[in-house]
């Protein structure tokens, strides 16, 4: 029988049960793209690319549209995967990081244009969609797409009757729930949530309640990612004179 | 440029978090006076300014949209994003590409966010103003501008509805640029000044346009409606040598995403003499020689 | 064909008639419900075939049609079956969807949310589907169109899929030394699937930034609404699955507010689907 939580509290990688896994960002390693980003969480690993807005369909009086692609490489997960030409769970994943963001992103000041995100997964190890979001909002901030604030996204799960925190594939395979919340975080407005196997519903709000500290404990994490990206474009400016 | 998170501040009450520190391959000068806020962020709460870009209302408080710098105008407070796609103001100097031949107008690239739109009346014909009627159907618009010809304009007008600017080439230093070199770089890097149309000293002429787009040429064009004709004109390898040296100096800023104007290009431009112009894009030939721009961009020089 | 345009005027009374009504359920929808209330449902089953079953909330239909097959099953999984999961809009629908062509993100949507509730929340159990391990499995296609669309084709693709599932029978298969024999109906008595829970949908749309939530949402609330979340629930009290929809924006509190009141809302749609079954 799998141990998943030891005696003493600790997790399979050592982690207390609240605790996120070590985080790392690079935002704008791909200078050719509008905005571009490298989140990383644990072993899951995920670029994010955006391009725009550009020209997109659309009468004038339209709002802009965010699209986004996802797609998995065929080495990130532990057995190799065929990429398919219509890969059901990456276009509701995909569908899924665009609705989220059209709830961030100003987009009635893009009329006519498209937000074009693509994400790819180079490492999965669980929480992938809570990553991706995480990549996706460094590199629209790294695109100088407006937004009205940062899209934080987290997991919880419970785990031999213990509230678990970011969860990596091994706890995913557990097959308890597995909740991923994306949040405004100034607000604790809530812009996705998905929840994959079952829970009891007395346990939801326990559950919902730390992945929203999830996503806000990410803030500080991804603020400083974009502050010192700004900080080290400010000679693009010129002289302050 | 790499970022990892240190743990000192990142705990809130009931999660706690594990990172690692590294030191940063950048060094980062600071920049006293520039003030960096991200989405989110509040300016000010003072009601007594007006919102310009990159900055939204909410709560009674003026927020951040973009990641950028805070620059106040006056009563105007916006946030200038360090990266972004060009959006235009009136007045600026862009150069563009045709991109379609259409109904009285012609559609411009000018890598903003959607293409702009040149007039046809906006445009100085040859042979002045009597040409205008017979000039309004396809056939003869392509005769003065045709799809794949580059244009240097300024930014008459912005439309309400969508963002697209409308461009003008009604004086005659702007208008059909002639047989050069074309650049694309960040809009970013180059910012608004008095004069955008430079001869540099080795006697090389740049366009450079608000939205990114440079033109590098053999000389600067006194009639652009005589641009066709000038087409003929040989380039001896002496200038061609040069040409691709300022375009290897642009090509050297921008990799290092420094402001581009005609000071920066020159010290660029002086300090490469060592270097072969093909030697000038290697990465440790790139530091060298961009030294003295990126000292003077951040004021230290 | 282009989707029909809302005009403003319509939006706004819709708007307003939300707004215009009282605290608790007093105010009155385009149809005369109260926010917390659900259409009329109804679940009818096939007499010719097991395994189809019509679900209709409102004027929202989804027919499901179960079928089964033998295949070889998985190297590394040799004693389990497959269920697969599949929704198509049909033009019928409505004159937005079209027929044929790449999946529309609508029924990709539909698709993934049968996958999300059943397969992923385990209601079935995948190996009583095995026949002979290695070789042989049950493999289950579970068929759901959506035949007219009035909001809340979630729900109704949730309740009629179940209601197939609970109706499906599959042959009796006996193995006599190599062989696998399939009977046919008529010489032993078929099976029904092994069925471990049952789990249904409840959808609710959301305005006003979360201020506002009505269950059950029409398909012209849907057009004025924000977003919408859909929460799937058992018999038990258990959540098996949650998803929302684009432009979500809602306060954690009322997020919570809208799962809990879930377990009192499934039991309007089980109602339904146990009068489908009386013997049950």
């Amino acid at each position: 029988m799998p141990e998943y939580i030891s005696v003493e509290g600790l997790r399979e990688d050592g982690r207390r049960a609240n605790e996120l896994r070590r985080v790392e960002a690079n935002v704008g390693m791909f200078p050719h793209a509008d905005g571009s980003a490298y989140f990383q969480q644990g072993d899951t690993k995920v670029v994010a690319i955006v391009n725009g807005p550009k020209q997109g369909v659309g009468k004038a009086g339209d709002a802009g549209k965010v699209v986004c692609d996802f797609e998995m490489a065929a080495f990130s997960t532990t057995q190799r995967r065929k990429p398919l030409r219509l890969d059901r769970k990456n276009a509701e994943l995909g569908s899924k990081i665009a609705s989220t963001f059209e709830s961030a992103i100003m987009t009635d000041l893009y009329p006519r244009s498209q937000i074009e995100i693509s994400v790819q997964v180079l490492q999965a190890d669980g929480g992938v969609l809570a990553v991706a979001i995480n990549a996706v909002t460094l590199a629209l901030m790294d695109a100088g797409v407006a937004m009205t604030d940062f899209v934080c996204a987290c997991t919880a799960s419970v785990i031999d009757g213990t509230n678990v925190l970011d969860i990596n594939h091994y706890e995913a395979s557990a097959q308890g729930p597995e909740l991923t919340i994306a949040v405004l975080p100034s607000s604790s407005t809530i812009v996705m949530a998905e929840m994959k196997s079952r829970v009891h519903g007395d346990l939801y709000a326990g559950l919902q309640d730390l992945a929203i500290v999830g996503g806000t404990t990410l803030l500080p994490l991804l603020k400083k990612a974009v502050h010192d990206r700004t900080r080290a474009m400010l000679p693009c400016l010129g002289p302050a004179a | 440029m790499d970022t990892t998170a240190d743990d000192a501040g990142a705990t809130a009450p009931d999660a706690t978090t594990t990172t690692t520190t590294t030191t940063t391959t950048t060094t980062i000068v600071e920049r006293p006076g520039m003030r960096i806020v991200c989405p989110g962020d509040v300016i000010t709460e003072d009601q007594g300014y007006m919102r310009g870009h990159g900055t939204f209302i909410h709560d009674g408080r003026l927020l951040a949209s973009v990641a950028g710098v805070v620059e106040r105008v006056n009563k105007v407070i916006s946030v200038r994003p360090v990266r972004t796609r060009y959006v235009g103001e009136i007045g600026d100097v862009v150069v563009g590409r045709i991109m379609q031949v259409g109904q009285r107008r012609w559609l411009v690239d000018t890598q903003s966010r959607l293409s702009s739109v040149l007039k046809l009346s906006s445009v100085n014909l040859p042979g002045g103003v009597l040409r205008r009627k017979s000039a309004s159907d396809e056939l003869t618009m392509r005769q003065v501008l045709a799809e794949g010809d580059l244009i240097s304009a300024e930014v008459q007008a912005i439309f309400q509805e969508d963002g697209t600017l409308s461009l003008h080439t009604r004086s005659l230093r702007y208008g059909r640029l002639g047989p050069g070199m074309f650049m694309r770089v960040p809009s970013v890097l180059v910012r608004r000044s008095k004069n955008h149309f430079h001869t540099l000293p080795c006697g090389v002429a740049v366009v450079l346009g608000n939205n990114g787009y440079i033109w590098i040429g053999a000389s600067m064009e006194e009639d652009t409606t005589q641009a066709r004709e000038h087409d003929q004109h040989i380039i001896t390898e002496e200038t061609r040598r040069r040409m691709a040296r300022v375009r290897n100096a642009i090509s050297a800023l921008a990799h290092r995403m420094l402001s581009i104007f005609d000071t920066t290009i020159i010290f660029t431009y002086d300090d490469s003499a060592h270097l072969e112009e093909k030697e000038m894009l290697h990465p440790e030939a790139i530091a060298t020689i961009t030294q003295r721009a990126y000292l003077l961009c951040t004021d230290q020089l | 064909m282009r989707e029909r345009l809302l005009t403003t005027c319509e939006r706004e009374f819709i708007h307003n008639v939300m707004k215009e009504g009282g605290e608790d359920g007093e105010l009155v929808r385009l149809d005369g419900r109260g926010k917390s209330e659900m259409r009329r449902v109804l679940v009818t089953l096939g007499r010719q075939q097991y395994g189809q079953a019509t679900a209709s909330i409102g004027n929202t239909q989804a027919i499901c049609r179960v079928s089964c097959s033998i295949v070889r099953p998985h190297e590394d999984r040799p004693t389990k079956g497959f269920v697969r999961y599949g929704v198509t809009l049909s033009p019928m629908a409505s004159p937005d969807y079209d027929a044929g062509g790449r999946p529309s993100a609508a029924s990709i949507y539909l698709t993934r949310l049968l996958e999300h509730i059943f397969r992923e929340a385990r209601a079935l159990d995948d190996e009583s589907l095995c026949i002979v391990a290695g070789e042989k499995v049950w493999a289950v296609s579970v068929n759901v169109t959506v035949t007219n669309d009035d909001g809340n084709m979630e729900d109704a693709c949730a309740l009629a899929a179940l209601a197939g599932l609970m109706h499906f029978r599959r042959p009796y298969v006996s193995i006599a030394g190599q062989d696998v024999v399939v009977h046919p109906f008529d010489e032993h008595e078929p099976v029904s699937l092994a069925i471990n829970h049952r789990p249904l949908n409840v959808t609710t749309a959301l305005f006003d930034n979360g201020d506002l939530a009505l269950v059950d949402p029409t398909k012209i609330e849907l057009k004025v609404a924000d977003g919408s979340i859909s929460v799937a629930m058992n018999t038990h009290g258990e959540i098996c699955g949650i998803n929302s929809s684009e432009g979500l924006a809602v306060d954690p509190e009322q997020m919570e507010a809208i799962v809990a009141a879930t377990k009192h809302r499934v039991t309007h749609l089980f109602t339904a689907l146990n009068k489908a079954f009386p013997k049950e």
